[in-house]
């Protein structure tokens, strides 16, 4: 039992070790935040520790994408509610903002927003597709799906994306 | 090719997958629908948004301290005890000592009649201080009695040692 453990641990370390990097990246590239990343790599790896004792994901790297985006998601839908309360202006206002990193963070809360209406697949599949230039057959591979279904996910999410942003191009931002 | 069987290639394309032998037939529905290319444009542009998006702040790239991203994780504990490395608690825990030492030899030397409870500046002060040592109460009144309008503990403090808040 207690070898059991401590393979369980040795497996968790080298998780963390192997895709601390993935996972800083995918959250930075949603949240543009070091400090906000760095909270995002903290809540998936704690999950992931938990998952492993209830029921280890067999591939570890679609597991931590989908968890890492939907926290980010969330991270970001919880700023901009907050934004919101403070009557601070938001994408749908800010369609000249005062300098590219608000229009940065603006886009990011946009993006989220797009995410926040897509399946957890569709996202998997995007940010694999986009963030990490991956092929639709090893997409595909990894989720365990046909590639066609990949494909068809991957339009869906980037037709979501793009009529989200569309606002923003048709103002000149 | 129309619209629909387009859709297929549309997606490749989008995902840097067309093959080449596909790209002519793909070219030649681009070049003479509108709707399509429109679609795929502003779809283009929204991989291109999202790709634009960094994936490391310039500042992680510029601090090498921070080699990978879980080095940053106990940053912020960390933090909690470079104050202590840096001397500002010490700094605070010396001037706390000071504080009741300077007290302590602030008392009167001559054995006096101790002061009543309505010789105090204000009943407020008699009350808060009632539960201190004598030598400490006594400091902290000689205090007050030098500057009044700061009536609080750590205002009074403050007086006595020269600090501001």
């Amino acid at each position: 039992m207690k070898t059991v453990e401590f393979i369980t641990d040795a497996t968790r370390t080298a998780t963390f070790e192997d895709f601390q990097h993935d996972v800083y990246h995918w959250a930075f590239r949603l949240l543009g935040k070091h400090e906000d990343s760095l909270d995002v790599i903290q809540d998936v790896f704690l999950r992931w520790s938990e998952q492993c004792r209830r029921d280890p994901p067999s591939l570890p790297r679609p597991w931590l994408r989908r968890v890492t985006i939907n926290r980010a998601v969330d991270r970001l839908r919880e700023k901009r509610a907050q934004r919101q309360k403070e009557n601070i202006p938001v994408t749908e206002d800010s369609t000249q903002p005062a300098s590219a990193s608000s229009d940065q963070e603006a886009l990011r809360l946009d993006v989220a927003a797009a995410l926040n209406r897509l399946t957890d697949l569709q996202r998997g599949v995007l940010a694999a597709k986009v963030f990490e230039s991956q092929t639709f057959a090893d997409i595909a591979a990894e989720y365990g799906v046909s590639m066609s279904t990949v494909k068809t996910h991957y339009l869906r999410a980037v037709r979501a994306v793009r009529d989200k942003l569309q606002p923003r191009w048709a103002d000149g931002v | 090719m129309n619209c629909h069987e387009f859709e297929s290639m549309m997606i490749d394309a989008l995902g840097g997958e067309l093959r080449e032998s596909d790209r002519p037939l793909f070219e030649e529905h681009l070049a003479s629908c509108g709707c399509c290319r429109a679609d795929i444009e502003s779809a283009r542009a929204a991989v291109h948004a999202l790709r634009e998006l960094p994936a490391v702040s310039e500042e992680v790239n510029r601090v090498t301290a921070f080699s990978t991203p879980a080095q940053g994780i106990g940053r912020r504990s960390t933090e909690k005890f470079r104050n202590i490395r840096s001397g500002v608690f010490w700094r605070q825990a010396a001037g706390i000592v000071l504080a009741f030492m300077v007290g302590y030899y602030s008392r009167p030397l001559s054995p006096t009649k101790p002061e009543s409870a309505d010789s105090l500046p204000t009943p407020d002060i008699a009350r808060t201080f009632e539960f201190a040592p004598s030598s400490f109460a006594a400091a902290l009144r000689n205090t007050y009695r030098k500057h009044p309008n700061r009536s609080d503990l750590a205002n009074c403090l403050a007086a006595a040692f020269g600090g501001k808040r």
